[in-house]
């Protein structure tokens, strides 16, 4: 959360820019990524990320405080510009299909050959989710939302979260062996 | 694999920074929308509210009142609640009934009247068959004069 950030959410409310510069530079990082490991593409990824911020930006003034970091609110309008862009290219993504650059050039530059294979193995592994285990594994075990936020952006109850996250995990670590298997037998 | 800290690297992950800066530098260009609302959109929720507020009285009378105000208000009766209709249409089913069984009746009091006459040129016609009939009727007389006789 950021800092003052009450303060800061009332100026960007009352139209002001630098205001809401400063939540797009606290917020932005955590949306792209969540974008990105969903839709798996970079380019895709960075016009939803600046869709999720325009619209942001845009119905501002519609913002309702209800008690949870304004990231709830922004991952909420994440998820929708996720779903509509589905929902208009009706293409499903195979793997060829994915970026497989896009774990690479961002890790940093001492992270080894084999710490880019695993991520890209759980990457892979993440797209076989369904997309409420997705949310739930990124915004809980990635970003470490706490539980209350990830509810927040869900909508969602806190209790429904605690189940929901133990069986995104589960079915991860069965996707994950299943893939060991196939890549060890093939 | 310790797959929580593996995913926990996913946050190294960054946006390209040129890419950071012209989208931040466009969105803050843009003026934001004033939810204020037009007098053309005020006219739009205010219809819509009447209208859905009709819709809520209408559907709450006739969930209260049991259809049974439809019969006051409408100007459409409706067949299946009214009781002097469905009194008519009883009736008239019991006289359909009737006039069922006063067809039967007649067709059967026909079919009598068309098999008489019949009866006597077969009688003529075939003497044995008669003669049976006869004894029969004869054996049947007989037999009710035994049983009279014993009565006696």
């Amino acid at each position: 959360m950021l800092d003052g950030e009450k303060q800061v959410i009332i100026d960007a409310i009352g139209g002001e820019a630098s205001a809401f510069g400063l939540l797009y530079d606290h917020y932005h990082p955590a949306i792209y990524r969540f974008v990105l490991i969903k839709v798996g593409r970079r380019e895709e990824a960075e016009d939803l990320t600046h869709q999720v911020f325009l619209s942001a930006w845009q119905n501002i003034k519609k913002y309702k405080d209800l008690g949870y970091p304004f990231g709830s609110w922004l991952y909420q309008i994440a998820r929708n510009q996720v779903i509509d862009h589905y929902r208009t290219a009706k293409r499903t993504q195979s793997l060829e299909d994915l970026d497989p650059d896009y774990a690479v050039s961002s890790s940093d530059d001492e992270a080894d050959t084999e710490n880019k294979l695993e991520m890209e193995k759980i990457k892979t592994a993440l797209t076989k989710l369904k997309p409420l285990y997705q949310d739930i594994v990124i915004m809980r075990f990635i970003e470490e939302l706490s539980i209350k936020e990830t509810a927040a952006a869900l909508g969602k109850s806190e209790g429904a979260i605690k189940l929901l996250q133990h069986r995104a995990i589960k079915q991860l670590r069965t996707v994950l062996e299943k893939k060991q298997w196939t890549f060890f037998t093939s | 694999m310790d797959l929580f800290h593996e995913l926990k690297k996913f946050k190294k992950i960054d946006p390209d920074p040129a890419y950071v800066r012209r989208s931040r530098e466009m969105i803050l260009s843009s003026i934001p929308e004033d939810p204020v609302l037009s007098p053309w959109r005020i006219l739009v929720h205010s219809v819509q509210f009447g209208s859905a507020v009709t819709l809520a009285v209408v559907l709450l009378m006739l969930v209260l009142g049991g259809f049974s105000a439809w019969r006051f208000l409408s100007p459409f009766k409706l067949s299946s609640l009214d009781p002097a209709s469905l009194k008519a249409e009883a009736q008239a089913i019991d006289i359909q009934i009737q006039l069922t069984k006063i067809n039967y009746e007649e067709a059967q009091k026909a079919a009598a009247r068309k098999a008489e006459p019949a009866a006597v040129p077969a009688k003529a016609a075939s003497a044995p068959a008669a003669s049976d009939s006869q004894a029969s009727t004869s054996q049947t007389s007989s037999i009710e004069d035994v049983l009279q006789q014993l009565a006696q």
